[in-house]
This record gives C-alpha cells, structure tokens and sequence, in this order.
C-alpha cells in the first residue's frame, strides 16, 4: 500500500472513529490512529514516535491541566536535590574518609524510596507509560552503542577540563574502593540505580509531565537541563547535556524507557570498568 | 443547552455555532451583557477581555525576563568579587605563582560562577521568545545554585534572603502567567480559525 494512501485512509478512518466514540462516549475517547501521519496509536501514548504530533489524552490528560504536572516535575526535582543535598552536607561535615560510600548508599535507597513513591501517584502513572512498553528490539542494539558514544564523549571532556583548565578530578568509585566495598556494591549503586531511578525520574515522570504543557522538543530539552543541573558538576555539564538529549530522543523514538535504562547502565558502567583498571 | 438567534434571520443556532445555518452570516459571540471577572487560571471570553488578559500576562512574563537578566547581572558582579578576593588571597603575588592545585580550584569556581551568569543571560533572552520553558529552567537552575551554595558556605544562607525569596516568587510566577499566555494564544488561535 502507498504509505501515503494509507496515510490518508488512516486519517479519514480515524476522523469517523473518533467522531463515533466521542459521539458515544460523551467524551473524548482515545484516538486509534494518529491524525497527523496515521500510525496505528497506542492509547497509553501522549506523542507520536512517527512524527512526534502529540495527542493528548484529553479525558485524562485536560483533567490534569497543565500547571500541575510543571509543578509535579520541579517538586519531584526538588525532593531529589535535597536529598543529594543532604548527603553532601553530612559527607561536607567532616566525616571519615571510609563513611562516604555508605552515606552515598544510603541517600541512593532514599531517593529510590521517593521515586518509587511518586509513581505511584495517580498523575505519574499517566506520565510513566514509558515503563509499560518494551519498545523495538533494535533500540536496545542502539542505546548499547549509544552508551559506549557517550561515555567516549564524557572521557574527551573531562579530559580536556583538567589537562587545560586543571579542574580537580573525582573518581566515582574512589569513595567505595576506600571503604572495601565488593564490586557489586559499586555496581548497583553507581551502575543499576543510576539506570533505573534516573531514567524514571528524567525521561519518565518530567519528560512526560512537561509533555502536557510544551512541545516535544521544549520538553526535552528541559528535562535535559534539569538531569544536567542536578548532578551540580562543572566538570559534568557537557556530556550529562549530551547523554540527556540521546536518552530523551530514544526515549520518544522508542516509547519505552528500557532502552534509555540500558544506555545509562553501559555508561556507567564503563566508568567503573575504565577506574577500577585504573586507565 | 442555550441557542443563540441570528440577528439578521432571527433562526435559532447551536450555542457553540459561529456562522448561522439558515443565513449563513456571522454570529456574534456574546457571552453576557454583564461584565464577567476572570478567575485565575482561566481565559476571558472575548477579544477585548483577552486583549486584556494578554497584556497583563506579557507584564509578568517581562518581570521574569527582569528577573534572569538581573539574576545574570548579580551573578558576574559576584563572580568579580569572588575572583578579586581569591585573587588577594591565593596568589597576590600573580597567577604564576600560584601552585597547579590553587589554579585548578580557582578556575573551577571562577568557570562555575561566569557559566551560571552566562546561563541566566542566555535564559533571559529564549525567555523573550519561549518564556515557558526558559523560566522553568532558570527556575530550576537558580534553587541549585542557591541551595548548593548554602551547602559550601552555610554562614551565606541569611544574605539577601529578601531578593532571593523575590527572585523566587517572581520566576514562579512567570511560570504561571507562561502556562495562561500560551492557553490565551491557542484561544485567540482558534477564534481566529473560527
């Protein structure tokens, strides 16, 4: 079939089928195509992964409004800046070398707690549709590659701020390698953690929440700057903006947060590979 | 659900119709005689009201744009004082006799506060063109900043509490008046079409 005949015909049914369960709803019911470029639409969606044309759920979507779900992502932000706060303040008062890790374990279960929390506010589960699609196969392959791109990237960068600028550098796993911690340890905490509860957190709950009330690529973008902002590192600032965009794109391209978890996950993990060989 | 009549055909219309069915002309939209008080968080109904409401929102869209620019102007300002004393103190004698660690650490304060400067600049001027996510941002940037500079230098929580509270207030404000301004373009949008 011509893609665009069945980009037509997509639209033309999808006009009467909205028009019949509107009619019948009384309500505004989901779409069953996209009524830009006529994909088949999936009724958890919000954008388009074709074409980015964003449909609302308006039953759900319009109840919420648009200020709430803004003042949802910067809460959630918030919460999860004070808890790295802190941890910070408790680590910045002087305490044992040894006692960094587990104060940095511990602010880790925190805001996994408060994650897991917030998702199961009604609100989120409407932004969180990330988590119940699995995506393409093939954005796995890509997010693998990916991650390996952007670690490549964050090397280059930090490289360049300390040979040139002579920025301290800090070892991620330094604090855990101190305290004797197993490698599993370093890799659930600085590997799985990060992963899973960021990704949720980012391209999640805010990508979807600030989804409501802008455009996709105001959206991103600001999620971006939020993930960026928060990590509260000059010597991070490039590649976490470069590692946010990717994660986000893929995140949209592929409907699922799953590939954007893998993409982080390789990250990291080759930071703790790259340190503890020591290159 | 109300009709409306046609002023020139006197057919009875739907409430939500634009042009009249028998005649074809124009219908009015009137919502009252009476004048009608906008509550916040929701559009006025005619033009004249939502020229109104515009005008009022572009105000406090422009008090946020104040707000980033005059948070770029006190963040150099800052950034010069902190180089002048890091300067008196760590290397008074020139940057070449500073050691590579001072010079390190140096360079990162002083890269960290002009970079932060330079955002809320940048900030300021999207925030003319997209002032939604611009005040977001400049939101979110200035609570980090704020809060991890109370985490560095604790005895600085109590310094200029006022302003920041203001600086505060008004770009969460300039949130708000971004949300109703974009609802009130999409109104005027669809009214136009209609």
């Amino acid at each position: 079939m011509d893609p665009a005949d069945g980009t037509q015909t997509g639209c033309r049914e999808q006009d009467s089928a909205q028009q019949d369960a509107e009619a019948s709803a009384g309500a505004a019911a989901p779409p069953a195509f996209c009524n830009k470029c006529g994909a088949p639409w999936d009724p958890d969606w919000i954008t388009c992964p074709r074409c980015e044309a964003q449909q609302a759920r308006k039953h759900a979507v319009q109840a919420a409004g648009v200020i709430r779900p803004i003042r949802s992502a910067i809460a959630l932000y918030c919460v999860i800046l004070s808890i790295c706060v802190c941890a910070a303040l408790i680590i910045r008062l002087g305490t044992d070398t040894e006692r960094v890790a587990p104060i940095i374990i511990g602010a880790d279960v925190v805001m996994t707690i408060v994650v897991a929390l917030w998702c199961l506010r009604p609100d989120s589960r409407l932004w969180l549709t990330g988590l119940r699609h699995v995506g393409p196969a093939r954005y796995y392959g890509i997010s693998a590659v990916v991650g390996c791109v952007t670690f490549a990237v964050a090397r280059l960068a930090v490289w360049l701020l300390v040979e040139y600028l002579h920025i301290p550098k800090l070892d991620a796993t330094a604090p855990f390698v101190e305290a004797g911690l197993p490698v599993y340890v370093m890799i659930l905490v600085i590997c799985v953690q990060p992963a899973v509860i960021e990704e949720i957190a980012f391209r999640g709950i805010t990508l979807g929440a600030l989804q409501s009330a802008m455009n996709v690529r105001e959206a991103v973008f600001v999620s971006t700057c939020m993930f960026a902002i928060l990590h509260v590192s000059f010597l991070s600032i490039p590649h976490l903006v470069f590692m946010g965009l990717i994660a986000a794109v893929i995140r949209i391209k592929s409907g699922s947060l799953y590939p954007c978890m893998l993409m982080h996950f390789t990250h990291n993990g080759l930071v703790v590979t790259t340190e503890l060989l020591g290159f | 659900m109300a009709e409306k009549i046609c002023p020139y055909c006197q057919a009875n219309n739907e409430a939500d119709a634009s042009f009249c069915a028998a005649c074809g002309m124009a219908l009015p939209r009137m919502e009252g005689t009476t004048p009608r008080v906008v509550a916040e968080g929701s559009i006025a109904a005619t033009a004249a009201g939502q020229d109104v409401q515009g005008r009022q929102l572009k105000k406090k869209l422009k008090n946020a744009c104040t707000a980033l620019f005059a948070v770029a102007i006190l963040q150099s300002l800052a950034t010069l004082l902190v180089l002048f004393v890091l300067r008196s103190r760590y290397y008074p004698d020139g940057w070449d006799t500073a050691s590579e660690e001072v010079q390190g650490a140096v360079q990162s304060v002083i890269l960290t506060m002009a970079g932060i400067a330079v955002a809320f600049a940048a900030l300021g001027f999207w925030a003319r063109k997209s002032p939604l996510p611009a005040t977001i941002i400049g939101l979110v940037l200035y609570l980090t900043a704020m809060i991890a500079d109370a985490v560095m230098e604790p005895e600085t929580i109590a310094q200029g509490l006022l302003v920041k509270a203001i600086i505060i207030a008004v770009l969460a404000k300039g949130i708000s008046a971004a949300v109703q301004y974009r609802k009130l373009k999409a109104e005027a949008a669809n009214t136009a079409m209609v």
